[in-house]
Formats: structure tokens, C-alpha cells, sequence
């Protein structure tokens, strides 16, 4: 499938995820008529010096060294390479530190002039994948790691936790039942939602199945 | 003019925001978030035009950054108003493998017009395609999608259904809470719908 390309595709969501992000740039000259980029501006044009926050997909489209902006490095990524160092990934909540670490740290790599965020991203996930494993190896589906895991790593959880109850109903010889299909029991989970707060709510609602008010809930 | 309030390209960020929230489920087609969006580019298209004429008369450079930063904003409204749509059709396209050729009529509410047809075009070339393989006599391909087992299974009915007529012109009576054993093949639709639950 198109989405699962490892390369972000032009329709891939994720990517126009990432790309959403803001990353704090230096104001090299003087901008005619864009004043409007900085919030805390009186003035029409943008002054050199200020620092303001600019979208990835616009920067991204800029050359690495324009004459407009200097880019700065988030901070998040210096802090992660004292960990790196130490060889200490596995318990940092990456997922709260950026939902989309790897990612956004790629596309920053031309920008970082001491050219220690490829490293960074590629050490990070080295020391992290082995726990991952772990992990996915011993929780069943249930618990899930909400804050600690980025976007990949999150997909990477999922598809090692799916693969795991495939392979233990193969040895148990289990699991050849037909199943529900996954979207009628998120659709038969919704109505039944739906239907509940119809209850609390409605009252002397008969319970007979109006789509339209559903949709409205 | 739309620079007071908000960035450029918010408005079709939200659009996906919304789709992603609702991870397998269509949500309502958000008819006006797509206008608006359609409207920010055009509006930005003709600011650009307007500044491309005007410098090709007065050759001024100091408006370039501007109008690379308007330019950049249509691309990526274009963007995501194309990844939206494109993202929608992969999940109706999951509609037709998922709930077969008849879709509920509240997920059928969050479809806009252009939507149904091709969810209806798409139903009948996939029909199409499946009588035409399998030396004339067509193959379900939507069936059998574990290696089955045996010929008969054991189900529980989950809903009332009403009469189910099998291909030897038998007729159960699929109610609530009763088990029947059935051939695989003619019910695994029902079970594929939630109307019948496959017990071992």
C-alpha cells in the first residue's frame, strides 16, 4: 500500500504532520510586507533580528543557506544526546518529547551545523529497538505505552504486538475462527455508543435507528 | 483578507486533523472547510498574480520572499486538500471489502455525492472483475480470507435476521441467541457482517 512507504509519499498524513511543525528562525533581512509571519510585530515588514516561528513545510522549500532566515535548532534534540551518549534512551518519554521524533529530526539534519542530529536519531532508535521488542513481546494488546513512544515507534509497538498473537494462536492452534471485520465492530461499537447516550439523554426515544441524529451527537 | 488571523494552510491542516482523529471511521465530508480552503488559494493566487504583474512592469526584487511564501502556502494547501480526499477514498474503498456491496446508511450520510458514485463505480468493477476470473464462473474474493477449516460451523446469531435461505433451498430461521451448524462457505458474510458469531 501507498501509506506504508517508508519514503513519505505526497498523500502520506503523517508526513503533512511533520511537516505542520513550527521551528524558531532568525530574521537575517529585512522582509518587505511580511509582518504578518511575526504576531508580536507593529510593523508591515519583517525587521532583521527577530525570532519567529515558521512552519517546516515553508522552510523546507527555502534553500539551506537563504539570505531570509536562520534556523534554529529545537532543543530537544540537544537534550536527547546526553542520553545518547550515556547509552541511557530506553526510559525517555520520547512521545512527550516530540510525537513525531525521528521524522522531524530528519528533515532538520540540513540545518544542524554540528551535524549531530542524524547521529542522534539513528543512536536513539539503536538503543531503543531492542526494548521495543521486549515490550511488544510481553504485553498483549492491552497496556500500551501511551507517552513513551514516537510515531514509528508506536506503529513498529503495534505491528510486533499483532504479529506475536498471530504466532502464539499458530502454535495453540487457535484462531481460525471467522472474525467480525474490524470496521463493522467499530461501526456496531459506535451506534451502541450512540444509542446509550440517546437513552440518558433523549428519553422517550424509541431506540429506532435514525442515522441522521446519530451523526449529530 | 485571511493574514490577520490565522497561517496560511491551517484551515487544510484541520481538515486532517479531523480524518486522523477518527482513525478507521469516515467522518462527515466537511463541504465548507473545503470551500474555505479553495478559497484561501485562490485568494492567495490572485494576490501572487497581481504582485508577478506588477514587478514584471517595475522590476522590484523586494517582494520576492513574499511571494515565495504565498507560492509555498498553495502548494501546501493543495496539499492536504488532495491528501484528504485521496485518504477518504482508501477508506471507502475498505467500505466495500469490509461491509460489502451495501453500505449502512449512517456511514452513507458522511459521504458526499461524488463519493457515493465512486463508491458505486468502484463496487461494480470490483463485481465485474470477480465474474470474470475463475474459468466463468466467477470467484467471491472477498470470501475465504482465513484457510477454512471445515465445511460446516457452528454460529450463534447475535441479532435478529429473520429467514436465511441456503443454496439447497433449506430455510433457517436466524433469531436471537440461537445456534445453528451451517455450511462455512454461505455464511461467512453473515459472521463478517456481526449478524452471526462463529463459536468453536
Amino acid at each position: 500500500m501507498l501509506a506504508m512507504n517508508y519514503f513519505p509519499n505526497y498523500y502520506s498524513i503523517e508526513d503533512i504532520f511533520v511537516t505542520q511543525e513550527k521551528v524558531e528562525c532568525k530574521v537575517n533581512t529585512r522582509l518587505q510586507r511580511m509582518g504578518f509571519l511575526d504576531a508580536g510585530a507593529e510593523t508591515e515588514h519583517l525587521e532583521p533580528g527577530r525570532n519567529i516561528n515558521l512552519p517546516l513545510w515553508y522552510i523546507k522549500e527555502l534553500k539551506v543557506n537563504n539570505a531570509y532566515f536562520t534556523i534554529a535548532v529545537p532543543d530537544i534534540y540537544k537534550n536527547v544526546h546526553k542520553a545518547v551518549c550515556e547509552a541511557e534512551t530506553t526510559h525517555i518519554e520520547l512521545g512527550r518529547l516530540h510525537p513525531y521524533f525521528y521524522e522531524f529530526g530528519r528533515y532538520l539534519t540540513p540545518y544542524d551545523r554540528n551535524h549531530v542530529i542524524g547521529r542522534i536519531i539513528f543512536e536513539t532508535l539503536r538503543q531503543r529497538v531492542r526494548h521495543l521488542l521486549d515490550i511488544s513481546k510481553n504485553d498483549v494488546g492491552s497496556s500500551k505505552p501511551e507517552h513513551r513512544l514516537d510515531s514509528i515507534e508506536s506503529r513498529l509497538h503495534e505491528a510486533g504486538v499483532r504479529t506475536n498473537t498471530l504466532y502464539l494462536n499458530w502454535l495453540q492452534m487457535s484462531g481460525n475462527n471467522i472474525r467480525i471485520s474490524q470496521l463493522v465492530e467499530e461501526h456496531q461499537k459506535k451506534r451502541k455508543r450512540a444509542e446509550r447516550s440517546d437513552d440518558e439523554g433523549g428519553g422517550d426515544d424509541d431506540g429506532s435507528p435514525n442515522g441522521k441524529k446519530r451523526s449529530t451527537m | 483578507m485571511s493574514r490577520s488571523n490565522k497561517m496560511f494552510g491551517d484551515k487544510a491542516f484541520d481538515l486532517l486533523k479531523d480524518l486522523k482523529r477518527s482513525a478507521q471511521t469516515i467522518p462527515a465530508f466537511d463541504d465548507d472547510g473545503v470551500r474555505q480552503v479553495l478559497e484561501e488559494i485562490k485568494a492567495i493566487f490572485e494576490e501572487n498574480v497581481a504582485q508577478a504583474s506588477s514587478y514584471n512592469s517595475s522590476g522590484d526584487r523586494s517582494l520576492w520572499p513574499l511571494l515565495n511564501y504565498r507560492h509555498a502556502a498553495l502548494q501546501r494547501n493543495k496539499r492536504c486538500l488532495l491528501a484528504y480526499l485521496y485518504e477518504r477514498m482508501q477508506r471507502i474503498k475498505a467500505l466495500r471489502w469490509e461491509f460489502g456491496p451495501i453500505i449502512p446508511g449512517d456511514i452513507k450520510q458522511a459521504l458526499c455525492e461524488p463519493e457515493v458514485q465512486f463508491f458505486n463505480n468502484y463496487s461494480k468493477s470490483l463485481a465485474a472483475y470477480m465474474r470474470s476470473v475463475g474459468d466463468g464462473q466467477g470467484i467471491d474474493l472477498t470470501g475465504n480470507l482465513r484457510p477454512p477449516k471445515s465445511l460446516y460451523i457452528e454460529v450463534r446469531c447475535v441479532e435478529d435476521y429473520g429467514k436465511f435461505e441456503l443454496d439447497d433451498g433449506e430455510v433457517v430461521h436466524l433469531k436471537k441467541n440461537s445456534q445453528h451448524y451451517l455450511p462455512r462457505a454461505q455464511v461467512e458474510t453473515l459472521v463478517r457482517q456481526g449478524i452471526l458469531q462463529h463459536i468453536a
